[in-house]
């Protein structure tokens, strides 16, 4: 085991961060996509992208073209997005497909599960079979997936546990939410492009410790001291308020509360990260994830999205409350970023953690580690 | 596609139509325009050619 990832396991007091090179060195990126991402249960975007049966998304993600389609019965399923005659992408835009799904180059066809349907020719012209051609054996090539309060994860390699199995302790903590969410619709969503590496992102978002330097305006109502640090070894971490003071219009008008929440929530509201990239927030009103999107080892796309308790709500009142999160993250991009600078110095060694104020950061740096670990040693 | 299925029927030529008929089933295919295709796919497997 390298001696920096036996350091970054140390107990809080005595460890030190992920070094310089998790930052900065392409290298390191591409072998954190196969361990921390391909592995894993990853974000890849959100299920409200594709509303409508027949929508198809076509993402990258690290570099492979997949394509999100909700079917006619409205499932949800991700394939990698090529035809399997000769590796073609299949859909290059997102749009609604009203039929099959058809191969620009050949015309070979999918229906919207996935099964090849149709091989035009295959035989010679105006023969549409060959007996090599097995049909059954060649349907679109999909990827495990799991839609989670609105998020779709997936799991590039196939081999990780079940992802009620993974998260089950956040499941279970945010059992209450699993209620119908309505996505807000145009004034609910927000997309960031940040020049930092992915990391950063998920470490500024699990700590609160920033937030009376960086959000003074959050400061003025919930503050330092109405927060607690959120760690589950292995599988999550962030941080929870006390105090969380719900969006309310200049006419006194509030968001409907989702149903039969327990006391807790009443104030409070949770922060957390569902490792590697999801960034996701409960609050008695409304609940929103981000999806960070690695582009290369310093640039990364943050992709949010905001749900309600009720569908058609005031569209007002919800491009507000858009604008106020999008003020809050735009006031983090300058701390992400400048992290990311700071990483070009050779004399940072991975940074000095506060045991009290940044046991949720040291938790993801040592999921980061012991997936490493993992992957190294198979 | 309607090109296509005309095409098709003004051709004697056998291996012409199931080409057009072929290139008709799979734009009605795309379009999911199931009530054309299921009826060309029943021409095509008549003809011993899907």
């Amino acid at each position: 085991m390298s001696s920096y990832l036996k350091s970054i396991l140390q107990p809080v007091e005595q460890a030190t961060g992920l070094p310089n090179k998790h930052y900065i060195n392409p290298k390191m990126h591409q072998l954190e996509k196969k361990s921390l991402f391909f592995n894993t249960w990853a974000g890849l975007s959100v299920a409200a992208a594709v509303p409508n049966a027949g929508d198809a998304k076509p993402i990258t993600f690290f570099d492979i073209p997949l394509l999100i389609i909700r079917d006619k019965n409205h499932d949800i399923r991700v394939f990698q997005n090529i035809c399997r005659h000769r590796g073609m992408i299949l859909v290059n835009e997102e749009k609604n497909i009203e039929g099959a799904i058809r191969c620009p180059y050949h015309s070979w066809c999918y229906s919207l599960d996935g099964r090849l349907i149709a091989t035009p020719h295959v035989g010679g012209p105006g023969m549409n079979t060959h007996r090599n051609i097995k049909k059954d054996n060649l349907g679109l090539i999909e990827v495990r997936s799991h839609i989670w309060m609105d998020v779709i994860f997936i799991n590039i390699s196939g081999t990780a546990p079940p992802f009620q199995l993974v998260n089950k302790q956040l499941i279970e903590r945010w059992k209450e939410f699993d209620q119908p969410i309505y996505h807000g619709g145009l004034n609910s969503k927000f997309t960031l492009k940040v020049n930092c590496n992915w990391k950063l992102a998920v470490e500024n978002y699990c700590e609160s410790y920033h937030l009376p330097w960086v959000h003074p305006s959050l400061n003025s109502y919930s503050k330092l001291e109405d927060h607690y640090n959120i760690e589950s070894p292995g599988i999550y971490s962030g941080q929870g308020t006390y105090l969380y003071q719900q969006y309310q219009s200049s006419g006194g008008s509030v968001f409907p509360n989702f149903q039969n929440l327990s006391k807790k929530w009443n104030k409070g509201a949770e922060y957390i990260t569902v490792f590697p990239n999801v960034l996701m927030a409960c609050q008695k009103d409304h609940v929103w994830s981000a999806v960070l999107s690695p582009e290369s080892h310093d640039s990364t796309v943050e992709e949010i999205n905001i749900y309600y308790a009720k569908p058609n709500l005031c569209d007002n009142m919800k491009k507000n409350n858009m604008e106020l999160w999008k003020g809050i993250f735009l006031e983090d991009i300058f701390v992400v970023e400048g992290m990311q600078n700071g990483r070009n110095c050779f004399g940072f060694d991975g940074g000095k953690f506060s045991p009290t104020m940044d046991g949720p950061t040291h938790l993801f740096h040592a999921w980061v580690a012991e997936n490493l670990i993992i992957y190294k040693e198979s | 596609m309607s090109c296509y299925r005309l095409a098709a029927n003004h051709s004697k030529d056998v291996n012409e139509v199931a080409f057009f008929l072929t290139q008709a089933y799979i734009f009605s295919l795309e379009t999911g325009d199931s009530v054309v295709s299921n009826s060309i796919f029943l021409e095509l497997e008549k003809m011993k050619r899907i």
